[in-house]
């Protein structure tokens, strides 16, 4: 199989001790392939010093897993991009450890990377199901390209286009299909922007024409909001004002292939603006 | 009147047995002319379409094959594919024709006129039903086919021949065969998209059944309904191959039909690999009963109940986006497609309209025979 599948971890306790399992376990039992993906699982350097992630470590499964210590930034893009410089398969993905892959996930994302239909396809989205931590299905993500009204006139159904992801910006690639060379030439995940790197990501690869396809099956499960997880804590504390600027600094940056600093004076002279009382 | 003088040579008058050996001869040597009518009709028609493919199949079997239009504006329609279609063609009103023994006309059953208007030619003639409301609605009450002298019927199922047999007596010869659809129809790798074609008779029915999906189910919102029309302003029929590629791609099909006699569509649909959820018409197609007439499974899915359909829709839908459509549904629709394919249907027709030409060709060596019995009888009186 061609694919590598990327797990980044930056903590470990019970908790994730016991959902990293489920999402392992997802990639194991899996339909309609002969073969499982090698895994390469890039964990946040002091990890190791925990008993239990050590055992997680020399513990034999049926599955190839290889453990990359992360000693630099430990965020989440920098994680993956660690790990997307050591892919040594045509394609990767990435898993978050909360998450989950549909039983037959493999079979078909095989199927469409080995159709010379979808031969300039760099990204192949999967459907994601959004859940609850009860598990509850929430709401769908990425399927939007399939709708007419989407697409509009000029763009082609099934594929993401630069006008509409100017106007709707829900787009998950956890669970998507990523060429490996192409990720690592087009820069990867910026860790320099929050909230929107997912956003300006898209948004880079639409600027070098790059062609994203949502393959339209449920192929990826993803625990919405994780107590304690970057996403809870930022839509918990972030301003509207802060959002703005940030999917603003997505659609500016979108334009560089490199990581470069953000400038953070207008996000702070927002917030100001915002905290002041209504006169 | 011959000129005063000069010796006229006179050439004796045919006899009958004469004229049954000329038949006979023209009979054997394959100088039948098919003679096929047809309509013109606004939308493609598989019934049109299978007009075509039996007279292409005649044609194939040597004979001189003509399709007779209802109109001189009739247009070869361009949806079907050319070499269907190219065949000679002549307008009813500007035929002149002449028919003999050995001849065959092939009158579907829209043509109730032109059944009453044939009906004292000596060819043979045969009534097509493809549609039992268009043969019911064609006829006045109280008359049948038989009122012009029509007794030979090709028809598309063992359904449609029991009606027959059940409302318009036994004393029919009714042939039946399983339509053909093209071998292009058939599935070939292609990925589906989230995409159901829709078709049916009646638009307000299809939209009742698109809005209440919607309104039903938000969530799949992006699930296009593709009435297999050309992209262009206006809109326009599909060519049947461009229909077929978009059957392919396309991972469902809705049907409301009531009035189908046969339901093509159900079966392209299996033939491109796509879920039929359909409406069961008021004649439920042979091939969804198993062989005690039970609703047979795994062969899409099927509804008495207009509202259901929605609820239906949503089910596929989201075994289509989980990808949990069963391998027997994907087998079994194989199984009822197959039944259905160009080279039976040409070699099952090819025998009907074979057997009708070598049952005139027994009829009149029999007559034959006869004749010249009575003849040399007839002799014998005379000599003695």
């Amino acid at each position: 199989m061609d694919i590598t599948v990327i797990i980044p971890l930056h903590e470990w306790n019970d908790e994730v001790e016991k959902l990293y399992n489920k999402a392992l376990e997802t990639v194991s039992v899996q339909d309609g392939v002969d073969d499982r993906p090698p895994v390469l699982v890039v964990y946040a350097a002091g990890l190791e010093n925990n008993d239990s992630f050590s055992k997680e470590i020399e513990e034999a499964r049926d599955l190839s897993i290889a453990y990359i210590k992360n000693e630099g930034k430990t965020d989440f893009q920098s994680q993956i991009n660690l790990g997307a410089k050591q892919v040594k398969t045509r394609w990767f993905s990435i898993l978050e450890y909360d998450d989950e892959y549909s039983t037959t996930y493999f079979k078909i994302m095989s199927s469409y990377i080995n159709s010379p239909e979808f031969k300039g396809v760099e990204v192949f989205l999967p459907i994601v199901v959004e859940t609850n931590k009860e598990d509850q299905a929430m709401k769908i993500t990425n399927e939007t390209v399939w709708s007419k009204q989407f697409v509009g006139e000029n763009g082609t159904m099934g594929y993401l286009n630069k006008d509409s992801l100017n106007q709707y910006t829900d787009f998950k690639i956890c669970g998507a299909l990523l060429n490996t060379d192409e990720y690592n030439t087009a820069g990867g995940l910026k860790s320099n922007i929050k909230l929107t790197f997912q956003y300006e990501f898209l948004l880079r690869y639409m600027n070098n024409a790059s062609k994203i396809y949502t393959v339209p099956k449920i192929g990826y499960k993803h625990l919405i909001i994780r107590e304690g997880s970057l996403f809870d804590t930022l839509s918990k504390t972030m301003t509207m004002d802060e959002r703005k600027f940030w999917f603003d600094t997505a659609k500016k940056e979108a334009n560089f292939f490199n990581d470069r600093p953000i400038d953070l004076t207008f996000q702070n002279k927002s917030e100001a603006v915002a905290e002041q009382p209504n006169v | 009147m011959a000129e005063e003088g000069k010796e006229v040579q006179l050439t004796p008058e045919p006899t009958q047995a004469d004229r049954v050996k000329n038949s006979i001869s023209k009979l054997e040597a394959k100088q039948s002319k098919f003679l096929f009518f047809i309509a013109a009709t606004p939308n493609p028609a598989a019934s049109i379409y299978e007009i075509y493919f039996h007279a292409k199949t005649v044609q194939g079997l040597g004979y001189d094959v003509k399709i007779l239009t209802d109109s001189a504006q009739y247009q070869i329609p361009d949806w079907i594919e050319k070499d269907l279609t190219d065949i000679p063609h002549e307008s009813m009103e500007q035929a002149k024709l002449t028919v003999g023994p050995e001849d065959v006309l092939v009158i579907p059953e829209i043509f109730s006129n032109v059944m009453e208007q044939t009906k004292n030619l000596p060819a043979i003639r045969v009534g097509l039903l493809q549609s039992i409301d268009y043969k019911i609605n064609a006829l006045m009450p109280g008359v049948d086919w038989k009122s012009f002298g029509i007794e030979k019927i090709i028809t598309t199922s063992e359904n449609l021949k029991d009606i027959v047999e059940e409302y318009y007596g036994k004393s029919y010869d009714i042939k039946t065969y399983n339509p053909a659809i093209p071998d292009y129809f058939k599935v070939d790798g292609e990925l589906k998209k989230p995409i159901i074609s829709i078709v049916g008779r009646n638009p307000n029915e299809i939209a009742k059944v698109v809005k209440l999906f919607y309104m039903k189910y938000p969530q799949y919102s992006f699930i296009t309904f593709d009435s297999m029309l050309t992209e262009s302003k206006p809109p326009q029929p599909l060519r049947r191959k461009d229909y077929a590629e978009r059957l392919k791609r396309n991972f469902a099909g809705v049907w409301v039909d009531r009035l189908a006699s046969l339901g093509t569509f159900p079966i392209e649909c299996m033939k491109a690999g796509c879920i039929p959820i359909a409406l069961v018409p008021d004649i439920p197609p042979a091939y969804i009963l198993d062989e005690e007439g039970e609703p047979r499974e795994n062969i899409g899915v099927w509804t008495n109940d207009l509202l259901a359909l929605p609820i239906l829709i949503g089910y596929v839908v989201t075994k289509f986006l989980d990808d949990t459509i069963g391998d027997e549904i994907i087998e079994t629709m194989g199984e009822v497609e197959s039944k259905y394919n160009e080279e039976d249907a040409k070699t099952t027709l090819s025998e009907e309209y074979q057997g009708y030409i070598d049952e005139r060709v027994t009829v009149f060596k029999t007559t034959l025979e006869k004749l010249e019995n009575k003849e040399e009888i007839t002799e014998e009186v005379k000599q003695d």
